[in-house]
């Protein structure tokens, strides 16, 4: 069970990784200017989204 | 030993700029960060808020105050060290200057009495307003002052006639190309600044297992405005990049640490050069293949333009610019990799307990501030040997002053700054050790400025140091 654990947090963490460096990539402008401004737009939705929906581990802890 | 004035004039200048820099860029992100936390505070009546807003005002307070008289400094020693560009640039940079005064200062010294002592003595919308005062004349401060010096970095708007300098376009110089993209990526700067030392406090109480409900809010917005932030700057500075290419190539091919023409395609990118600029070479040259092309040229094969493009007599020191540079990439690169794996975290909801990642931000705590240092480094030694790109060499713009002149007077700047930066560190520790329970989490107003100074409201501020809540009036 805990293997299992570990197993998604570490495939998590790599998507996220791969994620996260796609990103960079793409708001640094190796794709160009119109990519890098999509890429920029996507990546602040994508934060405000996940800032404002998962707020519930401040009041579990 | 026979001392260089002009040697000295730029390592004082250099020392005291580098100090005052650091103040500015914390008070510009505190600014805006309180009038969002007062904001937050009187959109939801939440004591929270108020207790974070109370918690880095006094901070804030400090470190303005600081930014203020190491800026006055700065003024002076154009005079003392660096007499020849006052007097020549003197015609542009000059009104800027005093604008930065007229605007920016007169805003401030208006409204930063209300802000740090009247929140017993006006209402509260009125002391949001005096907030949001300061926080705009922070903001219009650094836009003249980085008006002015991206004038130096790309001057317009001007004539020389007969070795004088003198304004044809006022708007060109203030607007000047570099300008518009400075601006923004400063300002950035400030707010990462500020994030990251909200963040990196609320990081370290978690830790600690101390005030919580402040740490987790703290770390909450920190990160929340460091991801947006980051992904932001990590933009602006590719398209400040790509307007320093065209402006200041010699700074950018500095910046990346080839020496040839065209590099080899793919190019690398570099992270560690040790090199040679009397032969034009590298000695040793460490870097990841093909990313060089990528990053720079935005191909697979991409060739990256070299210094010896510039004249020898017209280039920057290569060693400074590239690990300044690098520095501030390299810093940027991990906050990015910090935003990300904050938002990892809390779509988990592991962002207040994962131990590795709250240590992080207490190492990252200062980053901003390193950041900025070294991007300041980047945009002034990368300037070299200009003072005035194109116009006004640095060694021709130095001040007639003996050598004695500027080392005694830069080892008393040495001794009276160590001294500010000695206090700021201690009260902001002992601050940051107190925590924000000595805050109270709620404001007595009295309503209107004219009941501001009546003895009943000064009463209540009485009464509310004590622990006592005091009364409405």
């Amino acid at each position: 069970m805990k293997s299992m654990k570990n197993f998604r947090r570490a495939a998590g963490a790599t998507g996220a990784t791969i994620l996260g460096t796609c990103f960079f990539f793409t708001i640094i402008g190796v794709f160009g200017l119109q990519f890098a401004i999509a890429g920029l737009i996507l990546f602040v939705a994508i934060a405000v989204i996940t800032y404002s929906a998962f707020a519930g581990d401040e009041v579990n802890l | 030993m026979k001392l260089d004035p002009s040697v000295l004039a730029r390592i004082q200048f250099a020392f005291t700029v580098s100090f005052h820099i650091m103040f500015p860029t914390m008070s510009i992100g505190l600014a805006s960060f309180l009038a969002v936390m007062e904001a937050l505070w009187l959109k939801t009546k939440n004591p929270l808020y108020l207790q974070i807003y109370k918690f880095w005002l006094s901070i804030f307070a400090m470190g303005f105050g600081i930014g203020v008289v190491t800026g006055i400094v700065l003024s002076f020693e154009f005079g003392l060290g660096f007499a020849h560009f006052a007097e020549i640039a003197g015609p542009a940079i000059g009104p800027m200057i005093a604008l930065e005064v007229l605007t920016a200062f007169f805003l401030e010294a208006g409204f930063l009495g209300i802000m740090l002592f009247g929140l017993h003595r006006v209402g509260p919308k009125l002391h949001f307003f005096a907030t949001c005062m300061v926080a705009i004349g922070t903001l219009l401060s650094a836009s003249w002052i980085l008006s002015a010096n991206s004038w130096m970095q790309t001057p317009a708007g001007i004539a020389i006639h007969d070795g004088r300098l003198s304004v044809v376009n006022w708007l060109h110089v203030i607007v000047n190309p570099s300008w518009p993209y400075r601006l923004p990526h400063m300002l950035t700067a400030a707010y990462l600044t500020a994030s990251f030392m909200v963040a990196g406090v609320g990081a370290w109480y978690l830790l600690r297992r101390k005030h919580l409900d402040f740490a987790r809010r703290s770390v909450a917005l920190g990160t929340a405005f460091a991801t947006v932030l980051i992904a932001g700057q990590v933009f602006l500075g590719d398209i400040l990049y790509g307007t320093m290419i065209k402006f200041q190539p010699s700074k950018m091919q500095a910046a990346e640490g080839f020496w040839e023409k065209e590099s080899q395609s793919p190019a690398p990118y570099y992270w560690f050069i040790i090199p040679d600029q009397k032969n034009q070479q590298n000695r040793f040259a460490l870097g990841m293949p093909y990313l060089g092309s990528i990053w720079l040229t935005h191909s697979l094969d991409g060739r990256v333009a070299g210094l010896k493009n510039t004249p020898r007599d017209r280039q920057p020191i290569m060693g400074m610019v590239f690990y300044a540079f690098r520095t501030m990439y390299g810093l940027a690169i991990v906050m990015f990799i910090m935003g990300v794996a904050s938002l990892w975290l809390r779509f988990q909801g592991r962002l207040f307990t994962s131990r590795w990642f709250l240590w992080l931000l207490v190492f990252m705590t200062p980053s901003g501030i390193i950041a900025t240092l070294a991007g300041w480094y980047l945009a002034e030694t990368g300037r070299q040997p200009w003072v005035i790109f194109g116009i006004l060499r640095t060694a021709d713009a130095v001040s007639p002053v003996p050598a004695q002149a500027l080392l005694s007077t830069l080892i008393a700047f040495v001794c009276v700054y160590s001294v500010f930066l000695g206090a700021f560190l201690i009260f902001t520790v002992r601050i940051i050790r107190r925590g924000p329970a000595e805050a109270a989490s709620y404001a007595e107003a009295s309503a209107s400025l004219k009941n501001a100074f009546r003895p009943h409201v000064l009463d209540h501020v009485t009464r509310a140091v004590d622990g006592e809540p005091a009364l409405r009036s």
